[in-house]
């Protein structure tokens, strides 16, 4: 479009991959047992089996099943997580909502940690298809808990900002209170129940990654996809159908996969806060809101945000014990969505 | 050629009808000027028309075929709806927004091409808001707002131009500016006598004197119903208007544009 805003949005991506990177290295360096940037490099390059190296086998399994799949979690975590607010703020046209606020990471946390609960197996293969149960039922209590809070925030057919964050927030705190009270009369730790309430990257792996990943990707397609979709929602309904947007469709499409996002990373790491809130903003700021821009560049800064806030979270403590992350993110969004509700009309959709 | 058409259309919101027996064509080459007190229907009626409204009973159609029939996008690159002043205004840039006007001819997955751009950039210097294309919306005055909008219409490329209060927010110059451009629009079409150029306008205006002096045709609804309809000469009288307003008001014909136009007569 504009010449000058184009070639901004491209060197932002390119900054932005070329930060991930040098992030991702150096989340595989730091931690307990410490190693140097070039040791990470080399056990990284041996893991992914680019180069052979001589390489210690403690730092190639720290690096390559420990740190690397924590760190690419976190990254696209919290890439789903803004880009997942990106699509709620906009939709809702609100600029307070977010999977958080909305109460749609509480949604998803109970229904990981009901099936969890349940001992429903996390996968389950139909047809030799493997489909992840917990991630469905995070999809599941992620929507159900979206039509609540939309059910209960609307205000004389339409949705007040305020409104729907005050609807979003009693359904969050009445679902973690469900999940305290189901993870405690199963008899467990008081470490679980914060686990899911405050979400950590603690012990994930591999595993957790493949878990997630595939979701991400469909969700973040239904995204971009629409993203001009996105762009015309904004006029509201009547006249997006004017100028030519299938409405119930595209809102809906975008409701599912912003939903879906959510569901995908509360699954696999509890409730995260904030991300959706304090990422989209800022990229608004620097460059308004066209959502083909909007959507790469907050998942990128999303992203790195929780990769360093999970580093972060590693490092604060003595002693090797770790913070989750959701307490540094809450500390970062709590004080935003201050300045968020005060109007600032640069940072609205 | 007659363009858009209803037929014993009511229409409403849950269940409830706002319109009742609208009886209406409109020809290609007219401009026609849609007037009425508050909740008379007018904003119902432009609903109807651009087809974001399905009518509780009768039907719309566009060259003959009934509304519902075209797809969305295909009905978008056939009527253009310049909106009232929106409750929410996006944080988008007046380029951005007119833009917005090819997404009916955009195929899935598409980006926009030149020939996109040129229309835009036409669109925008017909409107003049080229100089602060860059600009966000949110920063704009209401009149800017509502050339952005117009332009946004401009860009569709439709025969058919629907206005919701369009000088609503302009101050005289602009207003006047804005119909004089939707006249050229039209009488180009009529002068050309080209069958494939076929515009037609229909604003609902407040304004009674600016729809007088620029409107060929006046449809007039009270209460959901039309209650005259025709050339500006014949409807525009002192009987009509008294009994639509229910406030004396004097007729007069203009000096210059030799137009009627009207003045406000209170009986004492």
């Amino acid at each position: 479009m504009k010449k000058g805003a184009s070639r901004f949005f491209f060197r932002m991506l390119i900054a932005g991959f070329g930060a991930a990177c040098v992030s991702v290295l150096a989340a595989c360096a730091i931690g307990p047992a410490p190693l140097s940037l070039k040791e990470a490099a080399r056990a990284l390059a041996e893991f992914l089996g680019v180069a052979h190296m001589e390489i210690d086998r403690t730092a190639l399994i720290v690096v390559g099943e420990m740190r690397l799949p924590r760190a690419l979690l976190a990254f696209f975590c919290g890439a789903g997580l803004s880009m997942a607010g990106v699509v709620f703020q906009g939709l809702l046209q609100n600029p307070l909502a977010d999977p958080f606020t909305l109460g749609v990471s509480g949604g998803a946390a109970f229904g990981a940690s009901l099936a969890l609960t349940l001992g429903l197996p996390s996968y389950l293969t139909i047809g030799g298809v493997s489909v992840g149960v917990l991630s469905l039922c995070a999809l599941a209590g992620a929507l159900l808990s979206l039509v609540v809070v939309l059910f209960l925030g609307r205000t004389g057919g339409g949705w007040r900002r305020e409104t729907l964050v005050l609807a979003g927030i009693v359904v969050s705190s009445f679902l973690s209170a469900l999940i305290s009270l189901v993870k405690s009369l199963n008899e467990e730790s008081v470490a679980g129940i914060v686990f899911w309430i405050m979400g950590s990257f603690q012990g994930r792996g591999w595993e957790e990654f493949w878990l997630f990943f595939p979701w991400w990707v469909v969700g973040a397609a239904v995204m971009f996809a629409a993203s001009r979709e996105l762009d015309i929602l904004l006029l509201g309904d009547i006249q997006a159908g004017r100028l030519g947007v299938r409405v119930t469709r595209v809102r809906l499409a975008l409701l599912a996969a912003a939903s879906l996002m959510t569901g995908a990373c509360v699954a696999v790491t509890g409730i995260i806060g904030f991300v959706g809130l304090i990422v989209p903003h800022f990229v608004r700021l620097m460059q308004g809101t066209a959502h083909r821009r909007l959507l790469p560049i907050s998942a990128v800064c999303g992203g790195l945000l929780l990769l360093w806030a999970d580093i972060l979270a590693r490092m604060i403590l003595p002693g090797g014990a770790e913070l989750p992350v959701g307490v540094i993110t809450a500390m970062l969004g709590g004080p935003f969505f201050c300045l968020a509700l005060g109007r600032r009309s640069r940072i609205a959709p | 050629m007659i363009m858009l058409a209803c037929q014993n259309l009511e229409a409403g919101y849950s269940g409830k009808s706002v319109l009742r027996d609208i009886h209406l064509s409109v020809r290609a080459g007219e401009m026609a000027g849609l007037l009425g007190p508050n909740g008379s229907g007018k904003s119902t009626l432009l609903l109807c028309l651009s087809g974001a409204l399905q009518p509780l009973r009768g039907s719309v159609s566009l060259e003959g075929v009934l509304l519902s029939r075209f797809g969305a996008k295909e009905r978008a690159q056939k009527i253009a709806c310049v909106p009232q002043r929106p409750a929410y205004i996006p944080n988008l840039t007046v380029r951005e927004l007119v833009f917005m006007g090819r997404y009916p001819y955009l195929s899935p997955f598409a980006a926009y091409t030149d020939e996109d751009a040129r229309i835009v950039d036409k669109a925008m210097r017909e409107t003049k808001v080229l100089e602060f294309a860059h600009r966000y919306l949110t920063e704009l005055s209401g009149g800017e707002l509502q050339r952005a909008f117009l332009a946004c219409a401009f860009a569709q490329r439709t025969d058919v131009l629907l206005l919701d209060e369009a000088t609503a927010g302009l101050d005289l110059a602009r207003s006047v500016e804005l119909f004089t451009l939707l006249r050229k629009r039209v009488t180009a079409a009529q002068d050309s006598g080209n069958a494939s150029v076929r515009q037609c306008v229909v604003a609902a205006i407040h304004d009674l004197n600016l729809a007088a002096l620029f409107c060929d045709r006046l449809i007039f609804l009270k209460q959901g119903r039309i209650v005259a309809d025709g050339p500006t000469q014949s409807v525009f009288t002192r009987d009509t208007l008294e009994d639509i307003y229910e406030t004396g008001v004097t007729v007069f014909k203009h000096p210059v544009a030799g137009r009627p136009q009207m003045l406000l007569s209170p009986k004492a």
